[in-house]
């Protein structure tokens, strides 16, 4: 494998003011997840500068490269941050973090950033887990599903799908729409089973053929669409009839960039997620730093 | 490798089949709009009790769910995801959650209103999933539910032991049929009970005698045919006599296959066998095996309407001998009629083969010729997946070639991998030198 | 004097060692349902067949779907750390308990067994009668193969120190309700655990011991309680991280938790008659709360008595009994706004998945410790 269709395009951005010299408190929030790394920098609680990067295999790494890209050519350094809140799968592993935060309580923070406080309900699709999370009409995290084991690397898995597919990652969500009629999901109980089913589907040609190709992606995505119902479903209230999400959805995490999963999420529980303001990848970062 | 080609033919009783099929269906959607009519959950065993009442009719979930993973992907995984979010571990067996799931969904596949169950009666299976099954209906409303028991215990037969599981089974029998008659106040007609004893009997005989047609090579019917009639007088239940009346000519229709050497598959060269139920929505390997010459002379499952049997000395599948009543005992009482039923008791029922009758895999498979078995391994519903890795040791032990295959459970599709399951059939009859005859 | 962690870590030497010094029995059995009384009283030490952390080549051959528990448990037979093991004793209760048995018995055919049914239908008028039966079949069998008679007296002497067991136990889960627990979630599943592997007369002594001891510590801090739901628990993975994100797990609703504990033997003339009508009338366990459900009312007024904070519930994956009860539990934990998770266990503990639900938990049940207001600290609203 060559890599070169599981790349995801890393980002940052700086605020070109300087008012983080006047600033009372600069905070960070620094979010090391399994397959990417963000950080996100506030001066007095308005955005200064975010980043997101592959973390590779080194954490520490990760977390001292995203924060420098994050800062990039801003005169601030990490020591003049006064709380550095560090959340996510390798939280630990943030050396110069002077606290760790939970992520739900981050995400959750981040998203009513990102989407505003009419957000209620976020379902936020990491690398390794997913997360839905019900908020309070104000102020506290209401309910809150983490997906169980066998849905854990998900978005890692999609990533492994793509390289093997040979369809750049980027282009996968789009591709999968492009079918008339959404095929019956591969396995959704968990990724390698799901993998494997559709690795069976290649064997009877679809490779060769574009449309055919496209409903295997379109497969293979439903059946990761079906598992966040799994996790988001539960959220719902216990009551005869379909899935209910009466509340504003927001999508945070990588894999809410992919829309075809997004899209089938949409569809399913028949609702729109609402447009936010800033990149939803870096919902746990903002959050984190929101809460440093 | 035998080469001879036999001639095949579909078989005549299917039309009645399915007349029988479409009573018991419209059963169920008449009693759930009748008035007075009762609508239980459940299941009234080998002897249908519910005869009693006039207007009670019994459906389990086994057949609601079964039927709807056959028909529709979709839907029967909309009804997954209704009780997945709603808490149900994903070991819990397909047909609960597909039946269940339309509950909580509220309609049924054909968007009609889903039917709510008047009340819940016990299914007495070693199966857990059985056990626990019938809560589901009550959650949603307060309707009554009863208790029983399948009483069990290992090792040579016991009096003592015998006596008081009797005893105690048929006092909750009677509790049942008490209380219905008291809560709905519909009377119970102990005669009609007590004169449908003798159908369960008469059926198992007919259906012994298919059993038995099927040792013959070539097999005058297969797996197939039985899926198709299985269940009449079992799980679909309608007019008894009918049901006789059904299984009487769809034995004599085989007799005259056999006489007639027609064949399942015209050319059979290969006999296997299953254990439990296969996937509902993924019936077509069997055209497959075909291709190959293979006919499944069915599973234990399948010949359950025979009832209990064993192979004797002779070679042929004979009826267990079950303990008749005391001498003189005249069967004038419900009570009566309860004990006659539950006399039978442990080492007759079909479970019974997994727990107390191990040796029955063996001599099924020796008693149909079989030269390969198909296992399925399922993840979920209990009782479908215990012992099977165990049989399947027994029969490769006896030289019968075992093959496994991994999946949900026969009414969840999630995970059987249909292509990579028909790709071990290539390789398993293809590693036993058997190479496909049509494409 | 050795503690309980030691023997629950050393319990395979310790029954050795029990077998030595008094040259009786050792019998295995599985489910909390095992009416030990009547095995203690022919002079026989019951030990509960726990599941380990152990690498498993073996079972594979024989076993699908199973929970891992199960399967581990005939894991460890085939690896013959259960070679003290005299017999073995199934009860009617888990299909997969009731597969590590028959299993088990297939690999050692020699070993004493027994298949005890204990109604599903514990309701029933006529239930007490089977219950009865059963005892009085397993008693004569157990007397036929030691060669000796359960009398009056020894079940007698069985019940008191059976009685006396879970006595102190509750007096154990008694001090977890003050604000600040003088004794952890950790440190009292170790107790409940050992306490299943050994033997009861000594179990009993050394809890008095521990009891005057730990009465006399200094409370824990107050923090955020929690309560224990779902399958069985074999070590303390999870009261330890519990732990170590600042909160407590102040009780449980688990079969081999307050589920064994809860009830006593009440004397009647008919000891064995006695001693069934306490194991019918323990808490239901979720398999055999299989008619009309009773297991939600108990859950509801342990978290009230013991004032906690939240419940995890923690299932092993393939425990069907617990798949089938989770709506139900869920219901009421919902209807009551009692927050909570869940998750699924396997053969180890997921760490980081678990410590990302449970430190979520922590911080939605605990006030001022995350403020999600949607608003900025200048007073303005965000985003």
């Amino acid at each position: 494998m060559t890599g070169e269709f599981r790349k995801w395009p890393e980002f940052s951005w700086l605020s070109d003011t300087d008012t983080w010299k006047s600033a009372e408190k600069i905070t960070a929030g620094i979010d090391i997840g399994t397959t990417s790394s963000q950080a996100a920098v506030f001066a007095d609680d308005e955005l200064f500068g975010y980043a997101s990067i592959h973390t590779g295999a080194d954490f520490t790494l990760a977390a001292n490269t995203v924060i420098a890209k994050a800062l990039a050519s801003s005169a601030l350094s990490v020591g003049d941050i006064g709380t550095i809140a560090a959340t996510g799968f390798g939280r630990r592993n943030v050396l110069y973090a002077t606290k760790t935060q939970d992520e739900i309580s981050c995400i959750a923070k981040g998203a009513r950033f990102i989407y505003g406080p009419a957000v209620t309900t976020v379902l936020d699709m990491g690398g390794q887990t997913t997360k839905a999370i019900l908020l309070h009409e104000w102020d506290r995290v209401r309910e809150f599903e983490v997906s169980d084991k066998c849905a854990t690397g998900m978005g890692r898995h999609i990533e492994t799908a793509a390289e093997i597919l040979r369809v750049p990652l980027t282009e996968m969500g789009d591709r999968s729409l492009e079918t008339e009629n959404d095929p019956e999901p591969v396995s959704t109980t968990c990724f390698n089973f799901a993998y494997s089913e559709m690795m069976s589907l290649f064997r009877e040609g679809y490779k060769e053929d574009m449309y055919k190709e496209n409903e295997v992606i379109a497969s293979y995505l439903f059946a990761v669409a079906w598992r966040i119902l799994g996790t988001v479903g539960k959220l719902a209230p216990l009551d005869i009839g379909d899935i209910k999400i009466k509340e504003v959805l927001g999508f945070t995490g990588g894999l809410a960039k992919n829309k075809g999963i997004t899209k089938r999420i949409e569809r399913e529980l028949n609702i729109t997620a609402i447009e936010g303001k800033h990149d939803p990848q870096l919902a746990a970062a903002i959050g984190a730093a929101l809460l440093a | 490798m035998n080469k001879q080609r036999w001639e095949t033919r579909p078989l005549e009783i299917w039309g009645k089949a399915k007349e029988l099929r479409a009573q018991w269906q419209r059963s169920i959607n008449e009693a759930a709009e009748r008035p007075g009519a009762m609508l239980a959950h459940g299941n009234t065993g080998e002897f249908d009790w519910s005869i009693g009442f006039d207007d009670l009719t019994v459906i389990e979930d086994n057949p609601v769910g079964a039927m709807m993973a056959s028909k529709s992907d979709a839907f029967s995984r909309k009804c997954r995801l209704a009780s997945e979010v709603r808490g149900w571990g994903r070991e819990i067996c397909g047909y609960v959650q597909n039946c269940w799931g339309s509950q909580f969904l509220g309609y049924e596949m054909d968007d009609g209103a889903f039917p709510f169950r008047d009340m819940s009666i016990p299914f007495p299976d070693p199966c857990d999933q059985h056990l626990k099954r019938g809560q589901q209906c009550m959650d949603l409303s307060p309707i009554p539910r009863w208790g029983a028991d399948y009483p069990m215990y290992l090792g040579p037969l016991d009096p003592k032991r015998e006596q008081a599981f009797i005893d105690h089974t048929v006092y909750c029998y009677l509790q049942i049929i008490d209380d219905i008659e008291r809560i709905f106040d519909h009377k119970f007609d102990d005669e009609k009970m007590i004169g449908s004893l003798n159908i369960l009997p008469a059926l198992r005989e007919q259906a012994l005698r298919i059993s038995r047609l099927m040792t013959h090579t070539p097999a005058p019917i297969g797996q197939k045919e039985l899926y198709s009639f299985y269940t009449l007088g079992l799980l679909t239940k309608v007019d008894p006599k009918e049901t006789l009346d059904f299984w009487t000519s769809f034995a004599d229709e085989v007799q005259w296959r056999v006489d007639n050497h027609i064949a399942a598959v015209a050319t059979e060269r290969f006999r296997w066998m299953e254990a439990h139920p296969s996937p509902w929505n993924f019936l077509k390997y069997f055209r497959y095996m075909e291709k190959y010459g293979a006919v499944c002379i069915g599973s234990q499952y399948s010949h359950i309407i025979s009832g209990p049997i064993e192979l004797g000395e002779d070679g042929q599948f004979h009826h267990i001998q079950r303990k008749k009543p005391p001498e003189g005992q005249e069967i004038r009482t419900r009570e009566d009629a309860f004990r006659h039923i539950f006399t039978e008791a442990r080492g007759y029922r079909f479970k019974d083969d997994e727990y107390c009758r191990k040796w029955t895999i063996t001599d099924f498979a020796k008693g149909f010729h079989v030269d390969g078995a198909i296992m399925p391994l399922w993840r979920g519903g209990v009782g479908c997946t215990l012992t099977r890795k165990e049989q399947g040791l027994r029969l490769s032990e006896m030289g019968v070639h075992v093959l496994h295959y991994e999946g949900s459970q026969p009414g969840d599709r999630t995970d059987l991998d249909e292509r990579r399951f028909l790709d071990q059939l290539d390789t398993w009859m293809e590693s036993l030198g058997l190479e496909k005859l049509e494409a | 004097m050795k503690t309980f962690k030691e023997i629950l870590e050393n319990r395979h030497a310790y029954a050795k060692s029990w077998k030595a010094k008094t040259g009786r029995k050792v019998l295995g059995f599985y489910d909390t349902y095992f009416p030990e009384e009547v095995a203690y009283a022919a002079g026989l030490m019951p030990v509960r067949i726990l599941a380990e952390h152990e690498a498993d080549d073996v079972t594979d051959r024989l076993m699908y779907g199973n929970c891992y528990c199960t399967r581990d448990m005939l894991n460890q037979f085939a690896r013959g750390r259960y070679d003290y093991i005299d017999g073995l004793v199934s009860i009617e209760s888990c299909q997969w308990w009731y597969n590590a048995f028959d299993t088990t018995l297939i690999m050692f055919p020699d070993l004493f067994s027994h298949y005890l049914f204990t109604p599903d239908y514990l309701d029933a008028r006529t239930s007490k009668d089977v219950m009865r039966s059963e005892l009085s079949v397993f008693a004569e069998r157990l007397e036929e193969w030691l060669g000796t008679k359960i009398t009056d007296e020894k079940l007698d002497d069985a019940i008191n120190v059976y009685n006396k067991n879970r006595a102190l136990l509750r007096r154990i889960y008694e001090l977890r309700r003050f604000d600040t627990p003088v004794i952890l979630g950790s440190e009292t599943m170790e107790i409940m655990l050992a306490n299943q592997v050994m033997d009861k007369a000594e179990a009993n002594v050394m809890l008095e011991s521990l009891l005057s001891d730990i009465e006399k510590r200094e409370p824990y801090q107050d923090c955020v309680r929690l309560m224990l739901l779902g399958s069985e628990t074999y070590d303390v993975s999870l009261e330890r991280l519990v732990e170590s994100l600042g909160a407590n797990v102040v009780v449980d609703e688990l079969d081999n938790g307050t589920g064994c504990i809860a009830n006593d033997v009440i004397p009647l003339k008919d000891r064995l008659m006695a001693i069934g009508l306490r194991y019918l009338g323990k808490p239901h366990s979720a398999l055999k709360d299989s008619i009309w459900r009773r297991r939600q009312e108990r859950i509801f007024q342990l978290y009230e008595d013991w004032q906690a904070d939240g419940v995890i519930i923690a299932k092993q994956i393939y425990c069907h009994p617990h798949g089938t009860d989770m709506y139900a539990v869920w219901k009421l934990l919902r209807e009551r706004n009692i927050p909570y998770i869940t998750f699924e266990r396997d053969t180890t503990l997921p760490q980081e998945e678990t410590r990302l639900a449970v430190e979520g938990l922590i911080s939605q049940i605990e006030p001022g410790r995350t403020r999600i207001a949607g608003w900025s600290r200048s007073g303005a609203k965000t985003g």
